[in-house]
């Protein structure tokens, strides 16, 4: 089976690490992380990972566009197996996101998916705030990863704005969150769920069973989570083959196919 | 895949581990308010198990920690009708000390107990309170396990410096560490490197990267427990997290099976 990893980072976190056990409950654990991307890949490669899309941890320990930049050097445009997402920031108050400039930068850096940290860089995820730059990351198609690590309103909030834009929802914490995501499967066509930490005994099934196997993408959400777990907890759910394949690589490269740069 | 262990690359292609069974040393079992859990009924346990070849579970249920009212009698009933499956421990609420006291004499009658099992932050108590001393003592006496809900982060009621505390003073009692004190990792496994009776608990923990290599480079595999919270979580994810490390097969073996078959052999006769 083909796996692609859809959230993993690479670097060293400020304090290693934050890692949340469910919203507003972070524990500070010491794990292994990936300084550089042969670090990554070297954990890819134990674990059978064919690709990975990757953010650089000083985006949210440092600053988006030093995170981004660094991102950019230690991986290429062109590799074949690491793939860039980067963190996003209000182009009022930082030039260098205004649409014009910025869309044309993810293209010619290869980058077909974002990251937003509101709470953490202190903005408003919504129309007031960042209008400018969501019309367009939704007219194309490009992803954008968010987490409810804080809490989940910013998610529920932006896709009332914007219920046609296209979102994964990743770093959620290992407590079951199918009370928070299921309702926003089944009122946004464009939300997806990272699996790693989807943990709770029966979800792969249950999730299934109400959403098919479109909406999940293969995650390791690495260093927060190891690799063995999310591949196993796929590997060994009670659904068929050809969903876990779908989950394990397929969605994700359908999802990006739609990202118009 | 690099992984070349034999059990990882059985697991990759049965969709389960079949060499040997499994035994879950930290399980629940019913509802609890904080998620839904779609498969928390004993029956759908008991069945999740037979997928996935877990021969038995060491179990407290959420209606014995939190329901006072029903104390320890669901787990005896489930005890009772499946004595292969499930062992349990006696849950002990230091809110209601008398409450939970009166029956402690079940540990040693009902079949299928192996100790206590305490939640001190849960029940916002602290594990030196006066509440649990005669649990403690009783475990001591008998030599019993008691599983301790343990959290790092500086938490005032079940924190590693509590554990090294009780481990000195009741060393006949064996422990095991609920989740591995989360955040002060590092203390729960000197605390485990120098005292014979305690364990690491994989539950929760285990899933960070990193950190089943670190617990069996510094303590051993033989104090290690495989746990998964069951129903709050699926044990493949604890099992992945096992199967892809960095550690020889053979303590694979020692923490998915060994470690607690010889608990569950010891309280089987």
């Amino acid at each position: 089976m083909k796996f692609i990893d859809c959230s993993a980072a690479i670097g060293l976190d400020t304090i290693n690490r934050v890692i949340i056990n469910h919203e507003n409950y972070p524990v500070l654990e010491r794990v292994r992380q990936a300084e550089y991307a042969k670090d990554l890949l070297a954990e890819m490669d134990f674990a059978g990972i064919d690709e990975a899309y990757v953010y650089h941890s000083a985006m949210y320990s440092h600053h988006p566009t030093r995170g981004n930049e660094i991102l950019n050097k230690e991986v290429s445009s062109d590799d074949k197996r690491l793939h860039k997402t980067w963190t996003i920031l209000p182009p009022l108050t930082e030039n260098e996101y205004s649409p014009d400039m910025f869309f044309k930068s993810m293209k010619e850096n290869n980058v077909k998916a974002l990251r937003a940290f509101p709470q953490r860089n202190r903005y408003m995820l919504d129309k007031v705030s960042m209008g400018e730059l969501l019309d367009v990351i939704c007219k194309k198609n490009i992803p954008l990863y968010l987490s409810p690590m804080d809490n989940w309103e910013h998610i529920f909030a932006v896709l009332k704005e914007y219920p046609k834009l296209t979102v994964i929802i990743t770093n959620y914490g290992l407590w079951g969150s199918d009370r928070y995501f299921f309702p926003l499967l089944r009122a946004y066509e464009n939300v997806h769920i990272d699996t790693s930490d989807y943990q709770v005994l029966g979800g792969f099934e249950t999730c299934y069973k109400l959403f098919g196997s479109e909406r999940l993408l293969f995650g390791s959400n690495f260093p927060m989570d190891n690799y063995g777990g999310p591949i196993a907890t796929l590997v060994g759910a009670d659904i068929p083959m050809s969903a876990k394949e779908k989950i394990a690589s397929e969605n994700i490269e359908n999802l990006m196919r739609r990202v118009k740069l | 895949m690099m992984n070349q262990s034999k059990l990882a690359l059985e697991f990759m292609q049965n969709g389960k581990l079949t060499s040997f069974p499994i035994i879950d040393a930290h399980t629940h079992m019913g509802p609890d308010s904080g998620a839904d859990m779609p498969f928390s009924s004993p029956e759908q346990m008991i069945e999740v198990m037979d997928r996935e070849n877990i021969e038995r579970i060491f179990c407290s249920p959420h209606s014995a920690l939190h329901d006072p009212g029903t104390a320890n009698t669901e787990l005896e009933e489930v005890m009772k009708k499946y004595p292969d499956r499930i062992m349990g421990y006696y849950c002990i609420n230091p809110n209601y000390e008398e409450k939970f006291l009166k029956n402690i004499e079940n540990v040693l009658n009902v079949p299928g107990y192996i100790g206590f099992k305490f939640l001190p932050t849960y029940h916002r108590y602290p594990l030196d309170g006066e509440n649990y001393k005669s649990a403690l003592e009783f475990a001591n006496k008998h030599k019993l396990y008691i599983l301790i809900h343990t959290w790092g982060n500086n938490d005032p009621h079940n924190g590693p410096r509590h554990i090294k505390m009780l481990c000195e003073k009741y060393p006949d009692a064996m422990f095991i560490m609920g989740h591995s004190a989360p955040g002060e990792l590092d203390q729960a496994i000197d605390i485990v490197k120098n005292h014979n009776n305690v364990f690491l608990d994989l539950c929760d923990i285990q899933r960070h990267s990193g950190i089943v290599d670190k617990m069996v480079e510094n303590v051993g595999a033989d104090k290690v427990l495989f746990g998964t919270d069951m129903p709050w979580y699926d044990p493949n994810y604890c099992l992945g997290s096992v199967l892809f490390s960095h550690i020889s097969d053979d303590d694979k073996y020692k923490i998915i099976y060994g470690n607690a078959k010889k608990i569950a052999d010891r309280f089987s006769k």
